[in-house]
């Protein structure tokens, strides 16, 4: 894994390009850009926090958190109850490093305690040197007009922050990564200019030894010579600014924290005393000790210097530890006399059981506690059998991921490969929707279309007007829930559109305690002549009151509302209530906008049926059209005694959804056994596609297996 | 009046009921109506997943942090609960940012139960730059199983059985192991980019492949919150509707399809 910051980048061109245009040349090259962060003020991690607490208190933070939570902070002057400041959330990404307070070489984290007394790592106020290069070690106060738990780079000019590529190199691709040569490629493509050539190194040739360190994974070279005492490059130097590497006391100080930052990894350098080397490894949490298992050369006799880079074994390679340090010998301009690399020792492996049944019951292959051993000793865990179907398992203290006979398994599959497991499809029986306002609302939704009707999905979140309600509105921001369906609807009906109109059917936001409500909206342009006269709804009206009806049964009333100044409203109500409303808007030029919403059952919190809310509608019942030609099938049986045609038919109907139809269109009676034969013919249709003979041919291989479980006979 | 002229009468008011109930029932075909497509997707998503004896649930866009975060163990301080990542609402509710919630919240409902299939779909919405992978409001359809046979091969044979449906069966599904939270091991389903035919492109990150569905066999301390016993497994699998069209379309770019009229006028 490396990280790229786009400054870095744009400081060997002559013009800066976009992260955007990086991201793809990289992904044309090969590599994987596994994500794109801001950095300092442009992580959108780094939110508006608002003070809570007065001058002399506690730092009282809210933070965009469901719960107010209280921010130890190191500041001297806690600011006025009010104040807006940045707060770095957990995992953003900052410019300096603070002490101990950080977790590798970026990132800020701060353990809090909760009003309930938890523990919990939200984050920690940001000073203006975490925000944008050469920033002061003062608090960064935000406009009073930014939004508490908005990203704070909506509130700061563009200068601040920075982005930074998080790219994967693939095998074989080594270089790529660099910013030199990234640099170079976009040169290459006419991206973007340069009037001078791209500095480039040769790399270095490693030695071989071997270190042991255990736990770790870790490299090392040893350089002959003093270091070298060169001056860092203005162009190296912003680039080390930009993401809040400070000027160090000299060049090695200053690249090798540019590489810590690049690579996550931890560095040091110290001078070889000469003889056998030993390093020591000063980690923030741990000291390791470190003994090279091969003597080194007569280092005693001349100056050297030694550079060491260690991670965590689950995080770094070897690989990873040795394209690091060329880095930085690149960097340098030094070249190795040795190197050496290794992986760290076990230590108190982990004892775990695995079960041949469990990883069977999971996987669908049913292999034998010895097979599971031999996929396993390759990754260094020790199995013992403890018969056919159990095993020890001695997990290396370097495999922290296996915990328990889940993550085995998971190491299992891992190891043997998604592809290589079967599917193993467990057949059930088609079921039918529960959801009875769900089965309405796709009825509805076919009538209007089969009407001329365009549907539409319009947004959820709308901008929050002073009348949206407080529970509907987001927190950090200045959106809202929608309580309705019509203005964004409004919205797109003038665009082109279907000539019958445009409607939806969503989710907007109610104020009684189950706070959702489906509903469905139009928008229509009608014949303004029956509306003018007052006397006709119009054919809008006539649809929309047909289509009212489907939803909540015939009892639907129409009555007047109210008339205003934009037209007239009428309501409709079912079983008592209101259950939508409808308006004939003011008449524009020819024609009259029809708008009308009506609500359907609120979804319940399991999904299980609400039928009682959608009151009596009669069940919809539209046939399903295709433009794909469809497939006939037909079929003889004949059917026990306790079965009839009409209950086979309606079994045959739900069999299957490619299933669109089965009629009786034949019937003979054997003159033998005086038992009657039956020919259904069945019609294989899907709205979205063609079916082809051989799916067909498979549906009817497991219709006829159904048909057996039945006991129904199959003419051959 | 004469007779000729009381039937001639006659016939208008008949050929005026008839014209006035045509138009009520609007039985005639207009051609200019038309779906969007992810709802139409979705349609078809639940048609194959019905097939497949997975029953369909409704469930709540409005969702809460319990079953959004609490019930999968995602961690207090996992970032994803904050308003950076989430569109929170003020008293614990929320938007809700993935399907599983719902899949939470049917199989809650279906505890006891011993073996169930449910599936749940709609949107979704996070706190995200639009790119040409990644919008704020997208949609997914999750099916869910619980079983003793609810095993990896009862996932694997619905994966390839969606992308069958669904993009036809000539696409070839590549299957890679994901780390989620609440599911070990987790899956994730890739299929060729066809916008740039593997040759790397804004939708694809320059992959080649683009991930159209995840999920993964649920973890038992997961197993055990939500009531499922202990010889059963659960597992479930979301689908991507946004992605599946633009793969569908070859297009590099899932936008349109989350504007109001899915990308049609585009």
């Amino acid at each position: 894994m490396s990280r790229i910051p786009l400054s870095w980048v744009n400081s060997l061109l002559d013009n800066p390009v976009a992260v955007g245009i990086v991201d793809l040349v990289l992904g044309e090259m090969g590599v994987v850009v596994n994500s794109v962060t801001g950095l300092g003020a442009a992580c959108r991690d780094v939110v508006v926090g608002e003070v809570l607490s007065e001058p002399g208190q506690p730092l009282v933070m809210a933070v965009p958190t469901p719960e107010r939570v209280a921010l130890p902070s190191d500041l001297r002057d806690v600011p006025a109850r009010g104040t807006k400041v940045a707060v770095a959330l957990p995992g953003a990404l900052v410019m300096r490093a603070a002490g101990g307070e950080t977790e590798g070489p970026y990132g800020t984290f701060r353990a809090v305690v909760t009003g309930s007394g938890q523990a919990v790592r939200v984050g920690r106020v940001c000073v203006e040197a975490d925000l944008a290069e050469g920033g002061a070690p003062e608090l960064a106060v935000l406009p009073e007009d930014s939004t508490p738990g908005a990203p704070v780079r909506d509130w700061l000019p563009r200068a601040w922050g920075d982005d930074v590529l998080s790219v994967r190199l693939p095998p074989g691709v080594e270089v790529a990564g660099r910013v030199a040569e990234l640099a170079e490629e976009l040169v290459r493509r006419g991206i973007a200019g340069r009037s001078t050539p791209v500095p480039r190194a040769e790399d270095p040739a490693p030695g071989h030894l071997v270190v042991d360190i255990p736990g770790i994974t870790a490299a090392a070279v040893l350089i002959a010579g003093p270091e070298p005492d060169i001056l860092v490059p203005e162009d190296d130097r912003r680039r080390h600014r930009s993401v809040g590497i400070p000027p160090g006391p000299s060049a090695v100080d200053e690249y090798l924290a540019a590489a810590a930052f690049e690579t996550g990894l931890r560095f040091d350098r110290r001078r070889s005393a000469g003889g056998v080397p030993a390093i020591t490894l000063t980690g923030a949490d741990q000291e390791v000790q470190v003994s090279v298992a091969e003597s080194g050369p007569a280092e005693a006799d001349t100056e050297s210097w030694i550079v060491t880079v260690w991670g965590p074994s689950a995080v770094a390679g070897a690989d990873d530890c040795r394209r690091a340090l060329i880095r930085v010998c690149r960097w340098l301009g030094v070249a190795p006399q040795r190197s050496w690399d290794g992986v760290g020792a076990e230590v108190a492996p982990l004892t775990r059981t695995l079960a041949a049944s469990r990883f069977q019951a999971v996987t669908g292959m049913p292999p034998t506690a010895a097979d599971l051993g031999q996929v396993l000793r390759p990754a260094g865990i020790r199995v013992t059998l403890d018969g056919a179907d159990r095993m020890s398992v001695r997990v290396p203290a370097s495999r922290a991921d296996i915990v328990d006979e889940e993550t085995l398994v998971e190491e299992v599959v891992r190891r043997i490969g998604l592809s290589r497991l079967p599917g193993v499809a467990t057949r059930a029986e088609m079921t039918r929707d529960r959801a009875d306002h769900s089965r309405a609302e796709r009825a509805v939704r076919r009538r209007l279309q089969a009407a001329g009707w365009t549907e539409l999905v319009t947004p959820m979140v709308v901008p929050a007007d002073a009348e949206a309600l407080e529970a509907s509105r987001l927190l950090g921001t200045s959106e809202a829930v929608r309580d309705s369906v019509l203005p964004g609807l409004l919205v797109e009906a003038g665009r082109p559109a279907g000539k019958g109109g445009v409607f939806e059917i969503g989710s907007v936001y109610t104020a009684d305690g189950s706070a959702e409500r489906r509903v469905l909206g139009l928008v229509r342009e009608v014949d303004p002549a029956p509306a003018a006269q007052g006397t006709a709804p119009g054919d809008g009206m006539r649809l929309l009151g047909l289509v009212a009806r489907t939803i909540h049964g015939p009892d639907l009333e129409w009555g007047l509302l109210r008339r205003d100044h934009q037209g007239e409203w009428r309501a409709l109500r079912a079983g008592g209530r209101d259950v939508g409303s409808v308006r004939l808007g003011a008449m524009t030029g020819s024609t009259v906008t029809l708008t009308a919403e009506i609500e359907f059952a609120s979804p319940s919190p399991d999904g299980s049926p609400t039928g009682s809310a959608l009151g009596s509608g009669r069940r919809p019942s539209v046939i399903r059209q295709s433009s794909h030609p469809a497939a006939l099938r037909d079929l003889t049986v004949m059917l026990p005694t306790d079965l009839s045609a009409v209950g086979f038919r309606e079994r045959l109907t739900a069999v299957e959804p490619l299933v669109a139809d089965v009629a009786l269109v034949d019937r003979y009676r054997d003159p033998d056994s005086l038992r009657m034969w039956l020919t259904f013919r069945m019609t294989l249709s899907s709205r979205w596609r063609s079916i082809p003979r051989s799916e067909a041919r498979e549906l009817m291989v497991r219709v006829a297996r159904r048909c057996d479980a039945w006991g129904v006979a199959i003419r051959e | 009046m004469n007779q000729r002229q009381a039937h001639a009468e006659e016939s208008d008011r008949r050929a005026a009921l008839w014209a006035a109930m045509a138009d009520a029932c609007h039985d005639q075909h207009d051609p200019s109506g038309a779906p969007h497509p992810v709802v139409d997707l979705i349609d078809q998503t639940r048609d194959l997943l019905a097939s497949h004896g997975f029953g369909w649930r409704v469930t709540p866009e409005i969702d809460d942090v319990w079953h959004s975060f609490d019930l999968l163990e995602i961690p207090v301080d996992h970032p994803t609960r904050t308003s950076a990542h989430t569109m929170l609402l003020p008293g614990g509710r929320l938007l809700r940012s993935h399907t599983t919630s719902s899949v939470m919240r049917a199989l809650l409902a279906a505890r006891g139960q011993g073996a169930v299939r449910v599936a749940v779909g709609g949107a979704c919405h996070r706190r995200t730059i639009p790119s040409p992978r990644f919008v704020t409001r997208f949609h997914q359809v999750e099916a869910a199983a619980v079983g003793t046979d609810a095993g990896l091969g009862d996932l694997i044979a619905l994966a390839h059985a969606v992308g069958d449906e669904l993009l036809g069966r000539s696409s070839t599904p590549r299957l890679r192991l994901r780390s989620l939270p609440y599911v070990s091991p987790g899956i994730a389903v890739d299929l060729p980019c066809t916008a740039c035919g593997g040759a790397g492109c804004g939708l694809c990150a320059g992959r080649g492949y683009l991930e159209i569905m995840s999920g993964g066999i649920f973890r038992a301390s997961i197993r055990d919150r939500i009531g499922i016993g202990p010889d059963n497994l659960a597992w479930s699998l979301a689908v991507s509707m946004e992605r599946i069209l633009a793969l569908r379309d070859g297009r590099a770019d899932i936008r349109p399809y989350v504007t109001a009229d899915g990308g049609r006028s585009r």
